[in-house]
């Protein structure tokens, strides 16, 4: 007990001090609040990009009635979204027009080019032309817009006064709020979405990085063959063991400090912005749930790189043999939209309880739809299971491959070494 | 008591024999040399005694008893290629090998420097270990080996690789060891280290005993037949063929091994005839003499 301490000790201090610790934990966080906050922040101090649609309007009545939908302005003062309305030439041929004026947007003239057909009112489709057709937000605003303008238009040609079609014709707000167990909370569901990006991103990175490092560490004391003084101390599985828990525990000293900061950044921002606080706020439990699907996770993972290091005999080789590793913990990642659209759907369910997925598939879940207790109970046994299950396994890979230098094991000989063990 | 008893040890890798019906025990307070050619089971052997591996039959005794933790922590062990942690400070690695042998760190961290300052390096406590030149880490490694003051120390191809300050360093090391009543062994594939140095000793070759003992013995039982020449002039090979069994002439010096030990004054009277001889001794065979003949009398 007394030499897993040892090897534990040495582990957690070394890699405490070292510089590249310090700076992960400064920039981690660092990176994640800029990658979820910055767009948001700067969006609302700018009001976002200004928007120069040239219309051409076959219909000749829309003139002057988008404008009303749009009340954001830029940072200036002046309003974000402008319209060229063009005026058409008596006989002019409307291929040509488009095509003249599709030259322009591509030029850069204006943001995009709003296509209003003779028919608008009766049926007819409006086109929207743009060199970036990936903003939804702009597209879904001046189809709205449009629709408007079309609405008042028509009540006019019905006989209802102008002056109160812009009553009529008033979008209804929507506001949206999310049931928990618990209550309501205002706010909707985007503290959810990033609660779930935030914890799924830090436990895939943390998982994989200190992963990594059991099997960077085996391997550097299997090259420089300090394992075999620690061997002549020390069983191999408490070796392994004391890596493993070592480094872990610098998993959690990075996750406390983080908490802490993060902590008084809530603190700090409810002072600033309650609405904001209350709309990003996590809750407590959530990080109970986030440092146990860590080290489940990283534990299961662990025992996987730590057989990975023993394996090796160089640098490259445990990089290749990491790839296949890697890829395991990314398949939740990779998967992230589909939990988003149906957290609680059989696919994500089954996923979600297989232990190399478990970690981050069920704290995305938890972050999205809190699933029912006997699942959650199920990923930690499973979880529990799988890592003995691996440890048992990875320490007879460890037992023999860390003797092992010069050649790597062929799959044949690594069976072997797991049957003779 | 023997502080290492090693008795029918067998070791296979897959198909190869590594180790083979191998048995010898170590006295203690003795200096022990192994002895073979690299690949000849050596490594395994020390392997086996300190139970990084297991063997696959026979039984090994170290220090009286089947080692356990306790135990482990009065050996000392400098494995072949040894390694340090590169980005690891002096003192921090001499606290954790302290550690790891039981020490408290302050303890550990005492004995650090004493050692440290007896090695003129006291200044390096706080230097990272790739920062050191090889021969400072090579002193750094000693010091890791003795620090908990074993009652045994296993050397494992210690001599590889030392310049000759560190080689007269760690002999002077050895020797003090067993002067406070520690037992010291070391394998290596230098014979002439282990000559000036080794009470007894074991050759092994291809997993096998070949000889074991004490030195001095061994030496009489398979030496005498040699004579060191120093000589001016020409060697009359053709006049001296029917005494001898081999020459290694090297112009002014010459061992020449003898068919039979009684001819050596037949030698010497033909030699003066045809060269001037300024020295003729009846030597000891050395151990590269002994190596060669046992290897060759067991195929």
């Amino acid at each position: 007990m007394n030499r897993i301490w040892t090897i534990v000790r040495r582990e957690y201090l070394e890699r405490v001090r070292q510089r590249s610790f310090i700076l992960g934990t400064v920039l981690v966080p660092v990176f994640m609040l800029g990658v979820t906050f910055l767009p948001i922040w700067i969006a609302s101090r700018t009001g976002g990009q200004p928007v120069h649609l040239a219309v051409v309007d076959w219909t000749a009545s829309l003139k002057g009635k988008l404008e009303p939908s749009f009340s954001d302005s830029l940072a200036d003062g002046s309003p974000r979204f402008r319209f060229d309305y063009q005026t058409i030439p008596p006989g002019a041929d409307p291929k040509t027009l488009l095509e003249g004026l599709q030259k322009d947007v591509r030029a850069g003239d204006y943001t995009g080019l709003l296509w209003i057909p003779a028919d608008a009112l009766t049926g007819g489709t409006v086109e929207m032309y743009a060199m970036n057709a990936a903003d939804p937000e702009i597209g879904a605003r001046v189809g709205n817009a449009v629709s408007r303008a079309a609405m008042t238009t028509r009540l006019v040609q019905h006989g209802v006064p102008a002056a109160e079609t812009e009553a009529i014709s008033k979008n209804v707000p929507l506001k949206i709020f999310k049931l928990t167990k618990e209550g309501v909370r205002e706010g909707g569901f985007e503290s959810d979405f990033v609660g779930m990006l935030l914890f799924a991103m830090i436990l895939y990175m943390t998982i994989l990085l200190y992963g990594v490092q059991v099997s960077r560490s085996i391997l550097e004391e299997k090259n420089s063959r300090i394992v075999e003084i620690l061997l002549k101390s020390a069983r191999p599985f408490q070796l392994m063991l004391g890596k493993i828990i070592g480094i872990g525990a610098v998993g959690v000293t990075q996750y406390a400090i983080w908490g802490l900061a993060a902590t008084a950044g809530g603190a700090f921002i409810r002072g600033m912005s309650p609405a904001f606080a209350q709309a990003t706020s996590i809750p407590p439990s959530m990080f109970v749930f986030f440092v146990v699907y860590f080290l489940l996770g990283y534990f299961l993972y662990a025992a996987i790189f730590a057989a990975v290091g023993a394996m090796a005999t160089s640098e490259q080789e445990a990089q290749q043999l990491q790839w296949p590793v890697t890829i395991l913990i990314i398949i939740p990642i990779i998967l992230l939209t589909m939990v988003m659209r149906n957290p609680d759907g059989p696919v994500v369910t089954v996923l979600s309880l297989i232990p190399f997925f478990s970690s981050v598939m069920m704290m995305m879940r938890i972050n999205l739809h809190m699933p029912p207790a006997w699942q959650i109970g199920a990923s930690m046994v499973i979880l529990v299971a799988s890592i003995l299950g691996m440890a048992a396994l990875s320490a007879r890979i460890f037992r023999v491959g860390i003797l092992m230098y010069g050649k790597r094991p062929t799959l044949p000989e690594l069976m072997r070494w797991i049957r003779e063990a | 008591m023997d502080a290492i008893s090693v008795r029918d040890v067998t070791k296979s890798f897959s198909t190869q024999r590594a180790v083979d019906e191998i048995s010898f025990d170590v006295p203690e307070g003795s200096i022990y040399g192994f002895l073979g050619p690299n690949g000849s089971g050596k490594t395994t052997t020390i392997r086996m005694i300190l139970k990084i591996l297991m063997p696959d039959s026979g039984e090994i005794r170290v220090l009286g008893k089947d080692l356990d933790d306790k135990t482990s922590n009065r050996i000392g062990y400098l494995p072949e290629e040894r390694g340090l942690y590169r980005s690891m400070r002096v003192e921090d690695q001499l606290v954790f090998f302290g550690a790891l042998h039981g020490l408290s760190t302050a303890e550990a961290r005492r004995r650090a420097h004493v050692w440290l300052e007896r090695f003129d390096a006291g200044d390096w406590a706080m230097r990272k270990i790739q920062e050191l030149s090889k021969g400072m880490q090579q002193k750094v490694q000693f010091i890791g080996t003795v620090i908990h003051d074993p009652d045994l120390v296993i050397l494992d191809e210690p001599f590889s690789g030392l310049d000759p300050v560190n080689t007269r360093l760690l002999k002077d090391v050895m020797l003090e060891l067993r002067a406070r009543g520690s037992t010291v062994i070391f394998s290596t594939h230098q014979m002439e280290q282990v000559e000036k140095s080794c009470d007894r000793i074991m050759l092994i070759h291809k997993g096998r005993k070949l000889v074991e003992g004490l030195l001095s013995r061994i030496r009489q039982e398979h030496g005498g037949d040699v004579v060191q020449v120093e000589y001016s002039g020409e060697l009359p090979r053709e006049a001296v063929k029917d005494l001898v069994e081999s020459i290694n002439d090297q112009g002014q010096y010459a061992e020449i091994r003898l068919r039979r030990e009684e001819d050596a004054p037949a030698l010497l009277r033909r030699l003066v005839g045809a060269c001037d001889v300024r020295r003729f001794q009846i030597a000891e065979a050395s151990l590269d003499d002994i190596f060669v003949r046992v290897v060759e009398a067991a195929k």
